[in-house]
């Protein structure tokens, strides 16, 4: 009897790579990388289901969740098969997020779902994510925080539907997810948190990935970490039908490749460039955080 | 002594109830140990240090060398010890505030001693030596360290001072452990924002490029802020860290870790943080954690090896930090002092199964500063903040 192996989330606050190592370590044959499926961040299928209304909610929350069974229980996403999904949904309106995740990981087995929602973070959906899984496997990404506040700046202002989030102080927004994804690693074993530099994997990915392989328990030949090399092939690294379009980081579906190289230099020193006016700088606790994540400048 | 554990009676404050006494290092010897000890009274420019031999129970023996020290303001004016792995009797140095003094017990490295005495500037912090060599780290009035090597092999040995420009040395970056080991003399050096580094020296050409074979602190970056001690072993260097001093917030585990340096330069993990790394996925041997199971910022502030009742064993104690938070990492400084909040004792035979050693230190045992095994258990230097006993405990390894 084989067992189904247990997933790997990945934590970090967004716009720190995730979405292409979700897809570089879905691409894998033992794995599967989701879309933003979110199933922990609301209690029941319903309050996800529900908010995914223009205007006055979030519009596309929902559709990483269907097109991660679209693609699992028909083997496409179209508008029909997402129509489909959407029926079988709405007669599990009352199932708890963890118990659909369940079913995807049913779904996917025998290989690893690997799950990147960026709400994971968050404190109600990650106290639900640990007790669900007390031995999943955690990978926790940085990214430098100047170059992550200034993506997530660039990404959110002058937009007005998303002030709200920038409303969120940008540093205490990255600080307070990389809090969140390191908190668990107190009470768990070794093997089960790791953390990556993000910079560090793009500069030289094939080295990274055959130790995450390692990690994972799943094949380090040379044919699947190739496979790994093109998260362009994710079912996930396209825009979804007109039906369910998002589900992923729309900057990533834009170009899904893996852009391997030295990332640009970036500076825990300098005012916060999109701040000014005003004469900002990274506080004496995001600059430890930052050591601490392997930034010493 | 027949207790499992107990503290020591001091043998040398009988008419002065004020004195405090910490131990700074200890060495084991062929039967016994020798303490290099602090005493010193409430009135400053008074203390003394003392070099005294106990045997395998910790029983005090007898005072092998006194000397007054006058600076105590100047931090490094302590006697420090070196552990002498050929030898039966160690080198003990102090700093009279004046002048650096160096006592060789073995009188093959007298000649050395003397030379070194005459040619340190500053107090002595560091020694090492493998029989063949001997390295000295010294600090002056203003913190700058300096390093001196001697080649004890030759007619009439005379230390050389090593160029340290390449390390980068300041404020936060200091050297904070050194051994001869593998050919080399191997140096830690802080770094609370990078995470620490360990370089090579050759001792036969010590004006040569030093190589850095460890950085950012193995790849856990600023959590290993820095070396807290080396332990030559057969298998390699073992390596103890800490974070040095807590931020406002300690996200994370701050647990400190035991590492081993391999003789290829092959940096392992005993006990610690599982990671990926330019040179591949390291899983630590035990399958133990940062601080053995405490995520607390904690250091490891001794490790030790060799045989007690015959057998082989290893004990590493960790003990937590207790001093204020500092929120910029750049201010940080090696501060081992700081880490005098609770203990714990841990022993294995084979650095693989650890099994942690209860036992119950004085109430006011306050920092931790060295330890050795026997032939007969393990004994623990520490401060002694006001206590009349000898802050040496001793405790019996299964």
């Amino acid at each position: 009897m084989t067992t189904t192996p247990q997933p790997l989330f990945i934590l970090c606050p967004g716009r720190s790579f995730s979405s292409v190592i979700c897809s570089v370590i879905g691409q894998h044959p033992e794995a599967f990388g989701l879309p933003e499926v979110n199933l922990f961040a609301r209690e029941k299928i319903s309050d996800l289901i529900d908010i995914d209304i223009p205007f006055v909610g979030i519009p596309g929350i929902s559709s990483g969740l269907r097109r991660a069974l679209s693609e699992l229980m028909f083997a496409e996403q179209t508008n029909e098969s997402i129509g489909k999904v959407d029926d079988w949904l709405a007669e599990r309106r009352d199932w708890p997020g963890p118990r659909m995740f369940e079913y995807l990981r049913d779904l996917a087995a025998p290989r690893v779902v690997v799950d990147k929602s960026p709400a994971n973070t968050q404190p109600q959906a990650a106290a639900r994510l640990f007790v669900t899984y007390p031995e999943a496997k955690f990978l926790h990404i940085s990214r430098h925080p100047r170059a992550t506040c200034r993506s997530r700046h660039k990404a959110y202002a002058g937009r007005k539907r998303w002030d709200f989030l920038i409303a969120d102080d940008d540093q205490e927004y990255w600080r307070r997810h990389h809090v969140s994804a390191m908190q668990p690693a107190r009470d768990m074993g070794p093997d089960q948190y790791m953390f990556l530099h993000g910079e560090w994997f793009l500069e030289n990915p094939r080295p990274v990935l055959k130790q995450i392989c390692e990690w994972l328990s799943i094949s380090t030949d040379k044919a699947a970490i190739d496979m790994m090399m093109k998260p362009e092939k994710s079912p996930f690294a396209v825009v979804g039908p007109d039906r369910a379009k998002h589900g992923n980081n729309r900057g990533f579906i834009e170009n899904p490749h893996l852009r391997i190289g030295k990332v640009p230099e970036e500076n825990l020193d300098d005012p916060l460039e999109w701040r000014e006016p005003e004469n900002v700088h990274f506080t004496p606790e995001t600059r430890t955080l930052a050591h601490i994540l392997g930034y010493a400048t | 002594m027949t207790a499992d554990h107990e503290s020591v009676p001091t043998e040398t404050d009988d008419d002065d109830d004020d004195a405090i006494v910490t131990v700074h290092a200890l060495s084991r010897i062929g039967q016994g140990f020798v303490a290099a000890i602090e005493l010193s009274a409430e009135a400053p420019g008074v203390s003394t240090a003392r070099l005294a031999r106990f045997n395998d129970d910790a029983d005090p023996v007898e005072t092998l060398a006194e000397h007054p020290l006058k600076g105590g303001e100047v931090s490094g004016a302590l006697p420090v010890l070196a552990r002498l792995p050929a030898s039966n009797a160690p080198l003990s140095a102090w700093y009279d505030g004046q002048a650096a003094h160096v006592d060789a017990l073995d009188p093959a490295l007298e000649k050395a001693a003397d030379a070194l005495a005459g040619a340190v500037d500053g107090a002595i912090c560091q020694i090492a030596c493998d029989g063949r060599f001997m390295a000295v780290l010294s600090a002056d009035g203003t913190m700058a360290q300096s390093l001196s090597l001697v080649n004890l092999t030759v007619r009439k040995p005379g230390p050389k001072p090593v160029d340290l420009s390449a390390l980068g040395l300041s404020g936060m970056r200091v050297i904070t452990a050194m051994a001869l080991w593998n050919g080399g003399l191997y140096v830690a050096v802080s770094d609370p924002v990078a995470g620490f580094e360990v370089h090579r020296i050759s001792p036969t050409r010590p004006g040569s490029r030093i190589a850095r074979v460890i950085e950012r602190g193995g790849f856990r970056f600023a959590l290993n802020a820095a070396v807290t001690g080396f332990c030559p072993a057969p298998d390699g260097l073992l390596i103890g860290t800490a974070a040095l001093a807590s931020g406002t917030d300690t996200p994370g585990n701050w647990g400190p870790e035991m590492l081993q340096l391999g003789k290829d330069h092959k940096l392992g993990i005993i006990f610690g943080q599982q990671r990926f790394t330019p040179d591949g996925l390291k899983r630590p041997a035990s399958g133990l954690g940062p601080g053995l199971g405490a995520p607390q910022n904690g250091a490891v502030k001794a490790i030790c090896r060799g045989k007690v009742a015959g057998k082989e064993r290893h004990v590493v104690i960790l003990q937590d930090y207790f001093g204020d938070p500092i929120a910029d990492r750049a201010k940080v400084r090696p501060d081992m002092m700081s880490y005098d909040g609770d203990a714990r004792i841990f022993w294995s035979r084979d650095l693989n199964d650890w099994t942690r050693l209860d036992i119950d230190l004085p109430a006011d045992f306050g920092a931790i500063t060295d330890a050795c095994l026997t032939a007969n258990g393990l004994v623990i230097g520490h401060e002694g903040l006001g206590s009349a006993a000898m802050p040496l405990s001793f405790a019996r390894i299964p």
